[in-house]
C-alpha cells in the first residue's frame, strides 16, 4: 500500500503518533565547531518542524539499542531484568536510511538470533518502529551498494517514506506489525499513491546511484589464510592513530565491555582498534601493534561475519568511519590493497 | 590582507622538494599529505620514491600531526613535511632527546597559511618553522605577525575559573572516551598511556561525565611545557569538545609566569626540569 502526503500531513501524522510513541528522528545540532545532524527524541510539536532528513546523520541510532554505557542492574537480579533507561512508551525512529536499517538487522542477527538471546537490546528492539528513509543523492564517501545495500527502497521496515519535490510518499511494507501497533489506522485514511508514481521516483533515483571508482571484487568471505600471510598491513594502514572514531561511529561494530560497580554490572562500547581490548591479564597481548587490529576489523567484517551469518557482510558502506576518522584513513583503500595483495595468489575468496 | 601562501603554491613547492629530497637524501622515507584515493580527502601518507613526491599537497584540511607519526619510525631516516607547529613538536621531541636529529630531514613550511576551522591558527605565534632543513613558501615577518596578534585573545582568557569550569563540563560531557585527541596529540607520545593501564586502573571503566573529565583533566596536567597549541587535539574530536580550551589556558599561562614556550629550540630545557628559585608559584593554575 502506498500513501501519498503532504509535509503537513506528516507533520500531523507525527504528531497524532506522538500522544502514543517516543518520536525519535534528525535533527540539526550544533556542537561546538561542528553542526551534526542527531537522531534525537521529539520533546514537543513544535520541534516536527524541526525535523532534518536531508543528509545523512552523522551518527547511526545504534546507540538507541545499544548504550554507549548500559547499566544492567544489580547482579542478583537475573536475567529477566530491566534496561535501567527501560520506557513503556514505544518508540518510533524516523527517517533512518537502508544502511543503518542494515545495521540494525546485523545486530538482531547477533543478539536476537541464533542461540543467543541478548534481552536488554530484545527488549529495546521489540519496542521500536523503524520509519525508513530513501536516499536521494549519495552519501560522502559511501559505498552501500557495493555490500548489498540499497539505498533507495527498503521492503524491511514496516514503513518507508520517500521525499518528492513536494510532499512524500509511504509505502506500508508491514501491515500486521502497524495494525499490532496501533499505526495502521492513523495512515489509512491519508491519501493513496501508485505504484508507478513511486516506481518512477525510485528508478530515478537508482540512477543517481551508478557505480562510482570503488568496487569489491571479491567474494565474501574474504580468505582468512591469505590476510595474514600476503597482505602487509602495516603499509596500508600506517596512518592509524589507534583510536576508537571508526568503530564507535560504525552502525554495526557491537564490541563492548563489562564492568561492575559494586554488584551493578555495566556494558559499555568497546574498540578492537585499542590496544586494551585484547590484553591479556599476564600482560601479554595477541594484537600488539595497531595493523594488527586493523586487519581484525577488516577481517571482521568480511570475513568473520560472513563466515557466521551466511554471507553477509559485517559493512554496510555508510562511510562514516572515513568521514569521521581524524587522518581520513579510508576502508575502501585498505579493501583494495587487500585484493590486489591476494590478486597474485589466484585467490578468488571464500577458501579461507 | 594577510601576507600569506596559497595552498596551491606551497603544495608545488612541497612536490619539487619532496622529489628533490627522496632522490638526493638518503631516507627511508618522507611522511606528506595526499589526496585520498577514493575519498580525495587529504591524508598523512609514507611515500619512499621520488617518482611518488607528485601525490604530495597542502591544503587547508592537512590537520593531522605528522611529527606525531616520526617517533612511530624513529630508528629510520625520516623526511618530513612540518607545519610550523610540527617543528614546535620536533624541536620538543629534540630537546627531549627522544629522537635523534641525524635521522630527521624537516621540510618545514614558512608563513603557513593555517587550517580550516582549527581555532589554534586564530592565535598561533609560529608561522615559520623553528628548525628545518629545506623550506618551502615566503617568510612571515615578526612584524606582520605581532601586528595579526595584536589584540587577539585565547580561548576563555577572560573567564573566570568559575566560569571556565562550567565551560568544561558542558563540553566535555559529549566525551565518548575515543582518546582521538590523545592519538592525534604529538606530544602525546607515552608508551603506556594510564589510560592502558588497568593495574592499577587510574581511569576507571564507564564514561559517565565525571569519569570523562577525570581522563581529560588527566591529560591535560601533562601538557603544562609540552603543548605546542597546534589544535590536532581539537581538530580529531568527532564531538566537536572545545579541547584546547583547557590546554591553551596551561600552554598561556606557562608563557606568562615563565616566559616559557615549548619546542622553540632543540636545546631548550623542558619547562617542568628547569627551575629557578626566582620562579613564581601560583600554586594550582
Amino acid at each position: 500500500m502506498i500513501k501519498k502526503l503532504t509535509n503537513q500531513d506528516l507533520k500531523a501524522l507525527l504528531k497524532e503518533l506522538r500522544q502514543e510513541f517516543l518520536v525519535i528522528a534528525p535533527f540539526k545540532v550544533k556542537q561546538g565547531r561542528l553542526m551534526k545532524v542527531l537522531y534525537q527524541p521529539v520533546k514537543n510539536d513544535e520541534q516536527l518542524s524541526s525535523i532534518y532528513l536531508t543528509d545523512q546523520p552523522d551518527a547511526s541510532p545504534k546507540e538507541y539499542f545499544l548504550p554507549r554505557d548500559d547499566k544492567l542492574g544489580e547482579e542478583t537480579a537475573g536475567a529477566d531484568c530491566e534496561p535501567a533507561d527501560w520506557q513503556d512508551q514505544p518508540r518510533i525512529f524516523l527517517g533512518v536510511r537502508s544502511c543503518d536499517i542494515a545495521g540494525i538487522e546485523l545486530f538482531d542477527d547477533v543478539f536476537i538470533e541464533n542461540d543467543y538471546i541478548d534481552p536488554f537490546y530484545q527488549q529495546r528492539r521489540e519496542n521500536s518502529i523503524i520509519i525508513g528513509y530513501s536516499c536521494s543523492e549519495k552519501a560522502d564517501n559511501s559505498f552501500c551498494q557495493e555490500v548489498g545495500v540499497n539505498p533507495v527502497d527498503n521492503d524491511n521496515v514496516p514503513l518507508m517514506l520517500y521525499q518528492k519535490e513536494e510532499g512524500f510518499f509511504l509505502k506500508i511494507n508491514d501491515e500486521d506489525k502497524l495494525k499490532e501497533m496501533g499505526i495502521l489506522e492513523k495512515i489509512e485514511n491519508l491519501a493513496d499513491g501508485t505504484d508507478e508514481d513511486l516506481e518512477a521516483l525510485i528508478n530515478e533515483r537508482q540512477e543517481a546511484f551508478k557505480e562510482d571508482d570503488f568496487t569489491i571484487k571479491s567474494e565474501l568471505p574474504f580468505p582468512e589464510k591469505e590476510a595474514f600471510s600476503s597482505v602487509n598491513w602495516e603499509e596500508v594502514t600506517a596512518s592509524c592513530l589507534g583510536c576508537g572514531v571508526c568503530t564507535f561511529y560504525c552502525p554495526t561494530c557491537f564490541c563492548f565491555k563489562f564492568f561492575w560497580e559494586d554488584v551493578e554490572k555495566n556494558r559499555a562500547w568497546d574498540s578492537c582498534m585499542f590496544s586494551l581490548f585484547t590484553e591479556h591479564a599476564s600482560g601479554h597481548n595477541p594484537r600488539e601493534s595497531q595493523e594488527q587490529r586493523w586487519r581484525q576489523r577488516l577481517m571482521h567484517k568480511f570475513s568473520y561475519h560472513p563466515k557466521n551469518y551466511q554471507g553477509e557482510p559485517g559493512c554496510v558502506g555508510c562511510g562514516r568511519c572515513v568521514s569521521k576518522c581524524p587522518v581520513n584513513l579510508d576502508i575502501r583503500k585498505v579493501i583494495a590493497h587487500f585484493e590486489n595483495s591476494i590478486v597474485g595468489e589466484g585467490v578468488k575468496g571464500n577458501e579461507g | 590582507m594577510k601576507m600569506e601562501n596559497s595552498y596551491k603554491d606551497l603544495s608545488a613547492e612541497i612536490k619539487e622538494v619532496a622529489k628533490k629530497v627522496l632522490a638526493e637524501e638518503d631516507v627511508d622515507q618522507l611522511l606528506g599529505f595526499a589526496q585520498g584515493e577514493f575519498s580525495g580527502l587529504t591524508e598523512p601518507v609514507i611515500i619512499k620514491k621520488a617518482e611518488q613526491a607528485q601525490r604530495m599537497v597542502f591544503t587547508e584540511d592537512a590537520t593531522p600531526m605528522l611529527s606525531k607519526y616520526l617517533l612511530e619510525y624513529k630508528e629510520k631516516k625520516q623526511a618530513v613535511v612540518a607545519k610550523p607547529c610540527d617543528t614546535r613538536a620536533i624541536a620538543y621531541y629534540l630537546s627531549e632527546d627522544i629522537i635523534d636529529r641525524k635521522n630527521l630531514v624537516i621540510i618545514g613550511i614558512n608563513g603557513c597559511p593555517g587550517l580550516k576551522d582549527n581555532t589554534a591558527c586564530d592565535e598561533c605565534d609560529t608561522r615559520n618553522p623553528v628548525i628545518s632543513d629545506y623550506q618551502v613558501g615566503e617568510e612571515i615577518s615578526s612584524a606582520e605577525l605581532a601586528a595579526e596578534l595584536k589584540g587577539v585573545k585565547y580561548l576563555l582568557e577572560d573567564m573566570t575559573p568559575a566560569e571556565r569550569k562550567e565551560h568544561y563540563s558542558q563540553e566535555f560531557a559529549r566525551c565518548t572516551q575515543c582518546y582521538a585527541c590523545r592519538d592525534a596529540c604529538p606530544v602525546c607520545y607515552c608508551d603506556h598511556c594510564y589510560v592502558e593501564s588497568n593495574q592499577p586502573e587510574w581511569v576507571e571503566e564507564g564514561s559517565s561525565a565525571d569519569k570523562d573529565m577525570i581522563f581529560h583533566l588527566m591529560r591535560t596536567m601533562h601538557m603544562p611545557g609540552r603543548c605546542v597549541n597546534c589544535g590536532a587535539c581539537e581538530m580529531a574530536c568527532p564531538e566537536g569538545i572545545d579541547m584546547r580550551s583547557m590546554t591553551t589556558h596551561l600552554y598561556h599561562k606557562a608563557e606568562e609566569l615563565y616566559d616559557f614556550r615549548p619546542g622553540i629550540s632543540p636545546e631548550q630545557p623542558p619547562l617542568l626540569s628547569d627551575f629557578s628559585k626566582e620562579d613564581s608559584e601560583p600554586g594550582f593554575l
